[in-house]
């Protein structure tokens, strides 16, 4: 495969996938520009690799090194880590409105995790991952994933914005 | 872990998501290319200070009967992974080859005598050490000719081989003698090594 065949291919690739991804990586941030370097950082990692990964899962190769970034990341600053402070940009209507309230409920109520009680919730809810496969990812114990989950869920339970939120 | 539906990650965005492409190749082409020269600069750390095994065949003929001149030998150096194979002068000829001498073999010039000859004790094969000028060499010969070798870097324990009468020197005197498993005899004079079938 030519350079020229192998960007457009790749390109296709990021268009069809960088939506799930930066998602992914905002609801380990909670942080949007954060998110999207994160995602970067994958893509990168992930064309560097390309001609290796491009006939196996190459979702699962992005995912695993924003994934991966994120953890380095808050492994080395866990001891000054701050809140984040989730502010919607300037809405362009009421659909956009509505969708900010909705991705601020949820991020809100993600970034009063833990950094690490917050990767467990995103990996098993929304890559949907099992307890074993989380373990490996963020290389600790099954038992601490399950302890880290079981944590996160009695938070997002008491939290009364996602309360209101899930039943309205 | 059963409350998929307290949290909606599927959120609606109303934010498109648009990356950079060109930046994200552009950087991906980076890396790979420090990926490449990461893994040349391993393979020039590894085959220069990691001895490395050569194997060659010094047999013209192949046994039974193998008589007559050997005379190839592999002169390899680890320091700068220049592999070189050599061929000694005419030292023996069939002519004389002595009677029971199934195989013989010669080492070239550049090396001094034959060290430490040992049977292979689990098969059939014979050890030995011999030193160049940069490099000193274990080589282990089988009664097929095959000759493997693997060279060692001169500061590491080339001193014991320096000189003629070195601490690791087992078979002082002009001819070595060992026996391996399978019960051949190999003698060992100078440079050269002999296989001995009666």
């Amino acid at each position: 495969m030519g350079n020229e065949a192998e960007v457009a291919e790749f390109s296709a690739f990021v268009a069809r996938s960088q939506a799930r991804m930066v998602r992914l990586a905002e609801l380990l941030t909670g942080d949007r520009g954060r998110a999207e370097d994160l995602a970067q950082h994958g893509y990168v990692q992930a064309f560097a690799a390309w001609r290796r990964i491009r006939d196996g899962e190459p979702d699962a190769y992005v995912r695993r090194c924003i994934v991966n970034a994120n953890t380095d990341w808050w492994r080395r600053r866990t001891w000054r880590e701050q809140p984040f402070a989730i502010m919607p940009e300037e809405p362009a209507g009421a659909d956009a409105v509505a969708a900010f309230a909705d991705r601020d409920v949820v991020l809100r109520a993600l970034s009063r995790l833990t950094n690490r009680e917050r990767a467990v919730i995103v990996l098993r809810f929304y890559l949907d991952l099992s307890e074993q496969e989380i373990a490996a990812q963020l290389r600790i114990a099954p038992g601490t994933v399950k302890s880290a989950a079981s944590r996160a869920l009695a938070k997002l339970r008491s939290d009364g914005a996602l309360r209101a939120e899930a039943v309205s | 872990m059963s409350d998929q539906g307290l949290i909606d990650l599927d959120y609606e965005d109303a934010e498109t998501v648009d990356l950079d492409i060109g930046a994200i190749v552009r950087r991906g082409t980076r890396l790979r290319r420090r990926h490449l020269a990461i893994k040349i600069a391993a393979a020039v750390v590894v085959f220069g200070l990691v001895p490395g095994a050569v194997t060659m065949d010094v047999s013209h003929q192949g046994l039974p009967g193998m008589l007559g001149t050997q005379r190839a030998a592999v002169h390899r150096h680890a320091s700068d992974g220049h592999k070189s194979v050599a061929t000694a002068g005419p030292e023996y000829g069939p002519d004389e080859a002595g009677p029971g001498i199934s195989f013989k073999f010669t080492l070239p010039a550049a090396y001094g005598p034959v060290r430490d000859l040992t049977g292979e004790q689990s098969g059939a094969g014979a050890w030995f050490w011999a030193s160049a000028s940069h490099v000193i060499t274990l080589f282990y010969l089988t009664p097929q000719g095959k000759l493997s070798s693997w060279p060692l870097r001169q500061p590491v324990v080339g001193r014991y081989f320096m000189n003629d009468a070195g601490p690791l020197v087992n078979g002082a005197g002009p001819v070595q003698e060992a026996t391996d498993a399978a019960g051949d005899l190999w003698l060992a004079r100078g440079r050269t090594v002999e296989l001995v079938r009666s």
